[in-house]
């Protein structure tokens, strides 16, 4: 809608609040400004952030691309030499997969996702905050080292042994570990609180089976992450250990095993790759709805499509090992899993197809590299089925082949959704729409650029020209194959260039936007100008997938004030808790407002990490305690119990403003946290097990302490710490303070106990994790769970003192819920570990 | 209103994706088997197959069972939603919507997995396990 017929829903309304509702939903809300923009949490302010920065690493990791190709241009070309093309190649794939791809994504989900939803925020917004400044600085430190030459250049997927002290000995791969775990931080943090969320954040009426296929695809997403990440985040860890303190995980001589690192890094590899696609499908299929002028053909179809390949992009990771020499039978497994994924592919793209087929569509710039994805993506499946067959894989395993491949499926399958996107919801986020003339100018410069770039790679991979050289020798064939490419390239960079010049330009001279500019179904689009940082002035009452286009009168409702929380009486941010199926209301959710701790917490966490890359480990452990602080300051000031039990949520009905338990948002937050938690315990027991088949000979075969009885007497101490606890939450429900009291001592004693008794059986064990991987692995087993076990003591006591402030109570019980969660978990894992480390492979 | 509307929401959520997860445990199963049985060098025959090889078919069959059993349910919650949806009153429509959407969506999971699972069970037969 233009801003000529966009009158009729604002008559005379200018900027001037419309209501004291209204004027105190502004005040609530208000974006800081000025310096303090910084300590702004809202999401879309952060969403805002987080996109600029995945954008701008987008254009640096494309001017990497750019010098390359220039080396490549004609054979035995001397302008870059081979160290700085070995940083050059490793930066490029790191940039463009850890500091673009994922985040940019997650950015868009952190904008989108509370629009799309009817909700006023996310539910943790200090989270995002914090996820993104993790995101920025660990980002800066990371491709700011090539500026010093001390880039990471062992590849992006940094294969020891040629990443390991002997032949790596300068900081670059340290950078790289610590460096990308920080950034991992923030992913992390995004997925967690995306699926909180999208499960438990929607509007009235947008029961599950309604949600946007935009919120479906970041929820897969988000639970992707949860399970992929962690496992790289503890092969980063133990190549650092490796590395800094000469422990032993994959160094052959010592009982390790370089392979090790190449399933812990393709198991997350892999569904990284859809981690990428997954979201960037689901833009298309919200550009296809509207674009078509229909409904999405096969919802359902598409949404078991993407849980479809979610779930098997997890059992494909071996495909990037064929040639390593695995049995002949576990690589058929995953060579015909990998075919198996490409069914799920297909129907989403046929539901595609059949959308545009069964509308009208309308050819906007959006739909222009729609269209651009479905060709080249289509392609890159193609190839991608070819690879997938063994021995076809073994002739063309690290040559341009596999380079031109996964550039049409990862240049293809998100970088062209993404720019779909870009161009579709950038009136939300300015205001106005950018230009179509330049905009097709954009595309087909992109388009043809890229087709001129990677299709004639395909012909390099095939006629043997290696993957990663920094040149060639003339006369073997792939002369002119290169200028072809080097001048695509540039093609497609001027086409990014002219998309820069028009998205300055148009934030001065785009035409502007009142209201839903591409007459759209979903939420996304219900805001009117000029868009507020809560999204929708009220919170809709949904009943179909496409409310904007089912309920007529729905956006004069809304803007009026007349669905839900259509004020902030206490001055404090809401929003609407539902439930996670049918999404009937729950709760009034109070959430946080804009704060300088997420971006302190941040900069201490990186002081964290750059001191343990220049291995000052005294500074580490300041900056841990200094976290840790904040973390501590940062819960106590979040959770206040309200000041009434009931709070008006509009239309007549009244919502708790405090719940506990298994509903409360915390619980759910913390669970998925402990999932990802349980992952990266998961990476490190296949570890475990998975040295031992490497080398089964060299494994010690008895037990390394003295026989059943530490065994016993662990679980017992354990197992009793957690009945106290489930003592300690029972009590405390029942009003029963000294039953509490005894019950979270008693806890705190048993913990401290565990600790005591633990940590001498094994530092007598003569256990030395530099001698053997056995060592090193038995040694970061039992780390981890004393890790958990001073954080569940740490959290106790911090249990303890909330009750003492007066601000945990028989109802109010949310802190020791979580605690008791933790607690209970971390009992859990310490049982199994000690059941495995005695028991196993004896 | 049909009983399953009232299940809760985790447990609803979980029944969706449960073919697959129960594929994934069963590709996971497999493969952990046979890396065991090749590094330990495991090569006890039955009935001139390898043991591991026993293992991988058994534990097909009993996978493909498994999830035949889960779509099959689901194809009739499928059907006895899609029937509802024909003949009762339009206030219904909400509940009985949803419940074809699950119905639906385990029974087409359900069957990816069982072209998944026919697709990683046939090497077993086919291809030696530790050459």
């Amino acid at each position: 809608m233009s801003e000529s017929d966009a009158s009729m829903l604002r008559p005379l309304a200018g900027d001037a609040p419309r209501s004291p509702g209204e004027a105190r939903l502004r005040k609530a809300w208000a974006k800081p400004q000025g310096i303090a923009m910084l300590s702004a949490v809202n999401n879309t302010i952060v969403g805002r952030y987080i996109i600029a920065t995945g954008f701008t690493f987008f254009i640096l990791g494309g001017i990497l691309a750019l010098l390359m190709r220039a080396q490549l241009i004609v054979p035995e070309n001397d302008l870059i030499d081979f160290e700085l093309f070995n940083q050059l190649f490793t930066m490029h794939g790191t940039t463009m997969m850890f500091l673009f791809a994922v985040p940019i994504m997650l950015g868009f989900a952190v904008y989108l996702m509370p629009q799309m939803l009817g909700a006023r925020d996310l539910p943790f917004p200090r989270m995002s905050s914090y996820g993104f400044w993790c995101y920025f600085i660990g980002g800066v430190l990371v491709f700011g080292s090539l500026f010093i030459g001390a880039a990471p250049d062992g590849g992006w997927f940094m294969y020891p042994p040629l990443t390991s002290l002997t032949y790596s000995p300068g900081i670059n791969t340290d950078i790289w570990l610590l460096g990308l775990s920080f950034v991992e931080i923030a992913s992390l943090v995004a997925a967690t609180e995306l699926i909180v969320g999208i499960l438990k954040t929607r509007a009235p009426g947008l029961s599950i089976n309604r949600m946007p296929i935009f919120a479906w695809a970041v929820l897969v997403m988000a639970s992707m992450i949860v399970i992929a990440f962690p496992p790289l985040l503890v092969a980063d860890i133990m190549l650092e250990l490796e590395r800094a303190f000469g422990w032993s995980f994959f160094d052959v001589e010592r009982g390790g095993d370089p392979l090790l690192w190449q399933h812990l890094f393709w198991f997350f590899g892999h569904p990284e790759v859809y981690i990428i696609f997954i979201p960037a499908a689901g833009v298309v299929s919200m550009v296809v709805a509207t674009f078509a002028r229909r409904p999405l053909f096969g919802y359902t179809w598409v949404v078991a499509a993407m849980i479809g390949t979610g779930v098997i992009s997890f059992a494909l990771w071996v495909h990037h090992m064929f040639a390593t020499g695995m049995p002949r039978m576990s690589l058929s497994f995953f060579s015909a899993a990998s075919m198996a994924v490409a069914v799920p592919a297909g129907i989403q793209v046929f539901s595609w197809l059949a959308t545009l087929l069964g509308g009208r569509p309308v050819l906007k710039t959006p739909l222009l590299f729609v269209y651009g994805f479905l060709f080249t993506f289509v392609l890159g499946g193609l190839t991608g089925v070819m690879v997938a067959l063994v021995p076809f894989d073994w002739q063309v395993h690290d040559t341009y082949f596999v380079v031109a491949h996964f550039h049409y499926v990862l240049f293809g399958g998100m970088v062209f959704p993404l720019f779909a996107g870009l161009y579709y919801w950038m009136p939300l986020a300015s205001g106005r729409l950018l230009s179509e003339r330049l905009g097709r100018w954009v595309f087909w410069l992109m388009f043809l650029g890229f087709q001129i770039t990677f299709l004639p790679m395909h012909l390099t991979g095939l006629l043997g020209m290696p993957r990663r050289v920094y040149t060639f020798p003339a006369g073997m064939g792939w002369d002119t194959l290169n200028l072809i490419s080097t001048v695509g390239a540039f093609i497609l960079a001027a086409g990014v260039l002219v998309f820069i010049v028009d998205l300055f330009a148009h934030f001065r001279r785009g035409e502007r936007v009142i209201h839903n500019p591409w007459e759209a179904g979903t939420l996304d689009w219900l805001p009117v100008a000029p868009f507020q940082p809560w999204t929708t002035f009220s919170v809709p009452l949904v009943h179909g997938r496409y409310p904007l286009w089912d309920q007529r009168e729905l956006v004069a409702e809304v803007d009026k004030g007349g669905h839900f929380l259509p004020d902030a009486p206490v001055g404090r941010r809401e929003t609407l808790v539902t439930d996670m199926i049918t999404a009937e209301p729950q709760q009034v959710l109070r959430i946080p407002s804009s704060s300088w701790i997420p971006l302190s917490a941040a900069i201490a966490t990186s002081v964290f990490f750059v001191a343990a890359i220049a291995k000052e480990y005294a500074w580490s452990l300041i900056a841990a305690a200094v976290t840790l602080a904040i973390f501590i300051l940062w819960a106590w000031s979040n959770a206040r119990i309200p000041e009434a039990d009931a709070v008006d949520a509009g239309k007549g009905m009244s919502l708790p403003a405090y719940v506990t338990g298994i509903h409360s948002h915390s619980w759910a937050g913390l669970s998925i946290g402990l999932v990802v938690d349980f992952a990266a315990f998961a990476s490190l027991l296949f570890t475990y097990f998975y040295l031992w088949t490497a080398w089964p000979d060299s494994w010690p075969t008895e037990p390394f302490t003295t026989g059943w009885f530490p065994l016993v007497i662990g679980i017992l101490i354990l197992a009793a710490s957690s009945y106290a606890m489930a003592w300690a939450s029972r009590a405390n429900r029942r009003d029963d303070g000294r039953g509490y009291w005894i019950g979270i001592l008693a806890v705190f004693a048993l913990g401290a106990l565990f600790m005591a008794f633990v940590i001498p059986v094994f530092a007598r064990s003569g256990l030395d994790p530099t001698r053997h991987s056995f060592d090193s692995t038995v040694w970061a087993i039992i780390g981890y769970h004393l890790l958990h076990m001073g954080v569940g003591l740490v959290l106790a006591t911090y249990t303890m003192a909330r009750t003492l402030a007066g601000h945990l109570t028989s109802r109010h019980n949310t802190d020791l819920n979580n605690t008791a969660l933790f607690w209970h978990y971390t009992v859990g894992i310490g049982i199994v570990s000690l059941l495995v480390l005695f028991l196993v492979p004896f | 209103m049909s009983p399953q509307t009232e299940m809760p929401p985790h447990r609803r959520l979980l029944l969706l994706v449960l073919p697959v997860l129960v594929w994934f445990a069963y590709f996971l199963l497999t493969y952990a088997v046979i890396a065991v049985g090749c590094a330990f060098s495991i090569r006890r025959e039955l009935f001139g197959f390898g043991i591991v090889q026993w293992i991988a078919a058994v534990s097909t069959i009993v996978t493909f069972a498994i999830i035949a059993v889960i779509g099959i349910q689901a194809f009739r919650r499928w059907r006895e939603a899609h029937n509802a949806m024909k003949w009762r009153e339009t206030t219904a429509a909400p509940d009985i919507d949803r419940l074809r959407f699950f119905a639906l969506g385990t029974l087409l999971l359900s069957l990816l997995s069982l072209i998944a699972t026919v697709w990683v069970g046939l090497p077993i037969l086919i291809v030696p396990p530790c050459a």
